[in-house]
């Protein structure tokens, strides 16, 4: 630790890190660049803006079991807003920096570059750039401009001093920046960390004046420059731009003045069903809405427009909830890109163990406005939008030449946003089915395959008790000849006892059928009650050889079953009718008692499947009816 | 839907059961008779 007077006001100057070259003096803000003995004054260091970050010079934290502080900070405007480097002094002298930006950290440290990275001007969205042997992907280019400093710092910097900044992203939430403000551009290296993980202690408990910390959103009332009408800032600090929804103006609002940025005249003023300013829980957290946008995408010159409700909390950041012809989802952006593999039909993006298949990728633009926006929002925006699904799960990633930005999405049933915000009407009513709407049928579709198992299994089981238990009992055999003497006559057997109980009976018919056709009509009657039970069966055997091929057709013998014939004493009743020139057809009847069958086996079988087939049958439906909408409906 | 499969299922098997025990089929043994030899006729001349 070093310590010098300002040369300005003569206040105690301290410097805790070795590296450090520069400080802003806390008394009169002089900028101070250090030299070996003496401390040059460059000039007054520009105000901070005042910003909603809990953390301040002096904060404590540890970073995988290490120990560091606060020391500096270098506050930047970025397109998205205001974006904090916050240089941190490890116990062993160690420097690095948390980068703070719309609610996010990554805890980064300054490396040498290992190889030579592309230009600045040559770097696009998405491209991929290795660095130490491990893949990033670009996620975001962007020139920012240094705002102001305060405390100690590494590296010389000032009000108005541009940053050429390129972020990068690889799976495991780690996280680079290349900075090209200098050349070589200086590489940091790190990862995108929770802010509870970091154990921050000392942080501000006084917000700047105008913040609260326990006071929620902060909201300003102003009138709009362009119409006059009353304006309310629901989440200063985090908001860079208001859309009135008079006139139309979209008013910066990180501009004292309140310029306008630009002007947009709806076709249609669009009415949020949730209106501005509504608060409601969501995953534990009470989220206020504060934006409104619609989006649209033409595809075969049909315009689909959806709207976005931007949704604020002062610790948890952002969210939003889109709303798509009456379906709902909550949306997050994420820290970390998802593995994305393979192509049009089969491209596949994993995030977190879960599998997502490739919906739709179209231009997306921004048709409406209202409320605020953490960015410079524009009617007419347009970005490359690619969905992935897993319902109730969406990945969707949003790209232009200089960001992509990814989020992940979850079905919210329409019932539970009329409860959450209070709305007095209901939502729209769903049409059609949502990319990430969950199937009704996924959920039963386990228990379906499992119940499905459990009967097959008892039915198999139960047909293999039949077949292992059935008698197959032989209860008479006759021989009848059929010949010119037994035309048109009626005979008949010998009684004969089926005993036991009620079963099927069996009655094979086996004859000496040769290019010949025998038809029977046999009649089982109980000689007590004289019950009876018809039937006809053809037997027709013929063969031969033509052209030299063999053939047949039929058979010489032939078995009928007769169901549920109770035990008594029994005769066939036997008549024949056969071709007149034929010669004689013998033909032995034998009956069989509680033979096995396998007709009951297959109907039931039949029967256990309908349902299950009516079950898969409307499962595809509905996912039919889900990908209709897609790039491959 | 899963408790009605639930339900016919049951009532499948248990009808299964029954039948096999008693004999029972849906199926008539009863032929038509019909002039023998017409598709032998027709395809093997």
């Amino acid at each position: 630790m070093k310590t010098a007077n300002c040369p300005s006001c003569g206040a105690t100057i301290t410097f805790r890190s070795a590296v450090s070259i520069l400080t802003v003096c806390d008394h009169c803000q002089s900028t101070l660049i250090r030299h070996d003995l003496e401390l040059e004054n460059i000039g007054k260091m520009a105000e901070l803006l005042p910003d909603p970050s809990p953390i301040r010079i002096g904060t404590e934290g540890i970073y995988r079991k290490s120990r560091f502080s606060v020391v500096g900070r270098i506050q930047l405007r970025y397109g998205q807003g205001i974006w904090n480097e916050w240089y941190l002094l490890f116990d062993n002298q160690r420097g690095g920096w948390l980068g703070e930006t719309l609610g996010n950290h990554a805890v980064t440290f300054l490396i040498q570059p290992p190889e030579p990275l592309p230009a600045f001007s040559e770097l696009r969205a998405g491209q991929s750039v290795t660095l130490k042997g491990r893949a990033f992907q670009v996620t975001n280019i962007e020139t920012a401009r240094c705002i102001a400093g305060e405390g100690e710092l590494p590296i010389r910097v000032g009000p108005g001093y541009d940053a050429p900044v390129v972020d990068l992203q690889a799976p495991g939430q780690v996280f680079a920046t290349l900075d090209y403000s200098e050349t070589p551009p200086l590489v940091f290296v790190g990862e995108q960390v929770r802010f509870d993980d970091l154990k921050l202690t000392r942080l501000r408990e006084i917000m700047p004046p105008g913040w609260e910390p326990d006071a929620g959103i902060q909201a300003q009332s102003f009138q709009c420059p362009g119409c006059g009408s009353a304006l309310t800032i629901r989440a200063k600090g985090h908001s860079e731009t208001l859309a009135c929804g008079a006139c139309g103006s979209i008013i910066d609002l990180t501009d004292e003045n309140f310029r306008i940025l630009s002007k947009f005249k709806a076709k249609v003023i669009h009415e949020p069903l949730i209106p501005l300013g509504t608060s409601g829980t969501l995953e534990g957290t009470a989220y206020q809405a504060i934006g409104y946008l619609r989006r649209c995408i033409t595809v075969e010159e049909i315009d689909y427009e959806w709207s976005e409700y931007l949704l604020f909390h002062r610790e948890r950041g952002f969210r939003w909830l889109v709303e798509y012809n009456g379906h709902w989802s909550l949306v997050h952006t994420l820290t970390e890109p998802p593995l994305v593999s393979g192509y049009a039909a089969k491209a596949r993006a994993v995030y977190q163990d879960r599998s997502y298949r490739h919906f739709q990728t179209a231009k997306a633009r921004v048709s409406y406005v209202l409320g605020e926006f953490y960015w410079r929002v524009r009617v007419g925006e347009r970005v490359e939008v690619s969905d992935y699904i897993a319902p109730p799960f969406q990945l969707s990633r949003e790209r232009t030449d200089r960001e992509i930005v990814w989020s992940q999405a979850e079905y919210v049933e329409p019932a539970a946003i009329q409860t959450t915000f209070h709305l007095e009407a209901p939502p729209p009513l769903r049409m059609g089915i949502a990319p990430n709407q969950p199937s009704p049928y996924q959920a039963q579709r386990s228990k379906f395959r499992r119940l499905l198992g459990a009967f097959l299994a008892l039915l198999i089981v139960g047909q293999i008790v039949t077949l292992a238990l059935s008698a197959d009992q032989r209860v008479h055999q006759q021989t009848f000849v059929f010949d010119e003497s037994t035309r048109n006559q009626a005979l008949n057997t010998e009684p004969f006892a089926v005993s036991g109980r009620e079963s099927n009976l069996l009655v094979r018919a086996e004859t000496n059928l040769n290019n010949n056709w025998l038809y029977l009509d046999l009649t089982l009657i109980e000689r007590q009650t004289g019950a009876s039970t018809t039937i006809g069966r053809e037997i027709s055997y013929y063969h031969g050889i033509d052209d030299g091929e063999r053939w047949s057709e039929g058979d010489a013998g032939d078995d009928a079953v007769l169901s549920g014939i109770s035990a008594g004493i029994y005769y066939l009743n036997v008549e024949g009718e056969w071709p007149r020139s034929s010669p004689a057809v013998t033909c032995t009847l034998t009956v069989f008692r509680d033979v096995p069958s396998w007709s009951n086996f297959f109907l039931a079988l039949l029967g256990l499947l309908i349902v299950p087939m009516l079950f898969y049958w409307r499962a595809r439906a509905f996912e039919r009816a889900r990908w209709a909408e897609s790039d491959y409906g | 839907m899963f408790r009605g499969y639930l339900i016919s299922g049951l009532l499948v098997l248990a009808l299964f059961a029954t039948a096999q025990y008693r004999g029972w089929s849906l199926f008539g043994a009863s032929e038509a008779k019909s002039p023998p030899g017409t598709t032998r006729g027709i395809y093997h001349k």
